[in-house]
């Protein structure tokens, strides 16, 4: 859809308010921040715009979570001039599944299996799932989204993040999938969470990365202090420079390689006697073509270097020139590299 | 959604002070919304609360997407003022 472009001046004759609650809408229906570059520069104007936002967000998540039941209010208050609109309101909450599996509740409901179709268990998880917003990135995308308390969350390709803001209360997001960077404005009163694979890191001011893989969570720590609750044993608390690693196996906390943070958030990531298999593993989590590698003895091949995310097949180019190895494609979305001539590995 | 995780995520996450406050804004939200007129009270009940897509309400009222998108601002400008 086309849209109209927002100017400041526009933003501006529409007062304080008026704008913060155009900006949400608009953010609401385009599903993620088009209006990022406008909306920080109409934030930076006037302290008052700070102030109009954080009303209009908490006009917006005083609703999160109200289903059906909530409604019975407009039930009892009707006027009886227009007689179709009680047909229509049972018409919109019966259909209110179908639409939101269509749509933007998508992920989170296929991550749990999906409500039973129809039942009233159903709706309700639906109508709760659909007051979350959901920001996403499609495979080897990565963008940053400022959030309605002026922290930034950035996320790293083909992730997903939920946030559920509580008015004045907790800042609850989860990490649906992938790996995200989070620089949180400093709240004492409001906990900031984020939760992943069944862990919660919860911080004060500070910023930290968090990657989920099937089993495995990481947290990074760059800068303050979060302290990290596992799904099981007492929480641990991280100091800046390190990371931790929750799995099946539990939870183990290390040297984190912090510069790395900052890699993917510029389109590059950095290998340091990195494994061929461990290298192609990384680089395919932001393509659709795929890279794989044939032969177990070139899978072991060490590689080092800063390599653009974006762009694989130049990563496959370097690879064959410094190693006996040749890329051949394979089928539409996939390239394998495999021993030239049989003399490497 | 958090408690679905087959290692057990009940420790992890504790319970919400917040909810008994919630509950009341969200009192106090809906008695914002009666004082809207009744399209745009239906079309932000419709997206906000029933998840409804922008275009799906439009072609429900046989307005433009951007026409809801004005019902929506209008909503949220009042909720704001009064919540």
């Amino acid at each position: 859809m086309i849209r109209e472009v927002l100017t400041l001046d526009h933003l501006k004759r529409l007062g304080a308010d008026g704008a913060a609650a155009l900006l949400l809408v608009r953010q609401d229906a385009a599903g993620d921040d088009p209006d990022e570059a406008m909306f920080d520069e109409w934030l930076a104007a006037d302290p008052a715009h700070a102030d109009a936002w954080a009303r209009a967000c908490d006009a917006w998540t005083a609703f999160d979570g109200a289903g059906a039941a909530d409604l019975e209010v407009f039930r009892q208050s009707e006027e009886p001039e227009e007689p179709q609109a009680r047909a229509r309101w049972g018409f919109a909450i019966a259909a209110s599944v179908a639409v939101i599996a269509a749509t933007g509740g998508t992920m989170l409901l296929d991550r749990q299996g999906g409500p039973e179709p129809g039942s009233a268990a159903g709706i309700q998880v639906a109508a709760v799932d659909a007051a979350k917003r959901m920001l996403t990135t499609a495979r080897g995308e990565h963008r940053s989204l400022r959030l309605a308390d002026a922290s930034t969350v950035t996320l790293n390709t083909d992730s997903a993040v939920a946030v559920a803001f509580k008015p004045g209360g907790e800042r609850r997001l989860e990490l649906v999938r992938g790996q995200a960077f989070f620089k949180v404005a400093q709240d004492k009163t409001r906990p900031f969470l984020v939760s992943a694979n069944g862990q919660t890191v919860t911080a004060l001011g500070t910023q930290f990365e968090v990657r989920a893989d099937a089993s495995t969570l990481r947290v990074v720590l760059v800068e303050g202090r979060v302290s990290v609750a596992p799904a099981r044993g007492a929480p641990v608390v991280m100091r800046p420079g390190q990371q931790l690693l929750a799995g099946p196996q539990g939870v183990t906390v290390s040297v984190a390689d912090v510069a790395a943070v900052g890699d993917w958030q510029r389109g590059v990531v950095t290998f340091k006697g990195t494994t061929l298999a461990a290298a192609v593993t990384e680089l395919n989590r932001y393509s659709t073509s795929q890279l794989k590698v044939d032969d177990p003895g070139i899978a072991r091949l060490t590689v080092s270097g800063v390599f653009q995310t974006n762009d694989a097949r130049r990563f496959a180019r370097t690879i064959a020139e410094i190693y006996p190895v040749r890329v051949v494609p394979a089928g539409d979305r996939h390239a394998a590299a495999r021993a030239a001539g049989g003399d490497a590995g | 959604m958090s408690s679905s995780t087959p290692n057990g995520t009940a420790a992890a996450i504790s319970t919400l002070p917040a909810s008994s406050r919630a509950a009341e804004s969200l009192q106090t939200a809906i008695a914002a919304l009666q004082k809207l007129p009744e399209r745009t009270r239906d079309i932000f009940v419709l997206r906000r609360i029933e998840g409804h897509a922008y275009r799906d309400i439009a072609s429900k009222y046989g307005i433009s997407v951007s026409a809801v998108e004005k019902h929506m601002v209008r909503a949220v400008q009042h909720l704001a003022a009064t919540v």
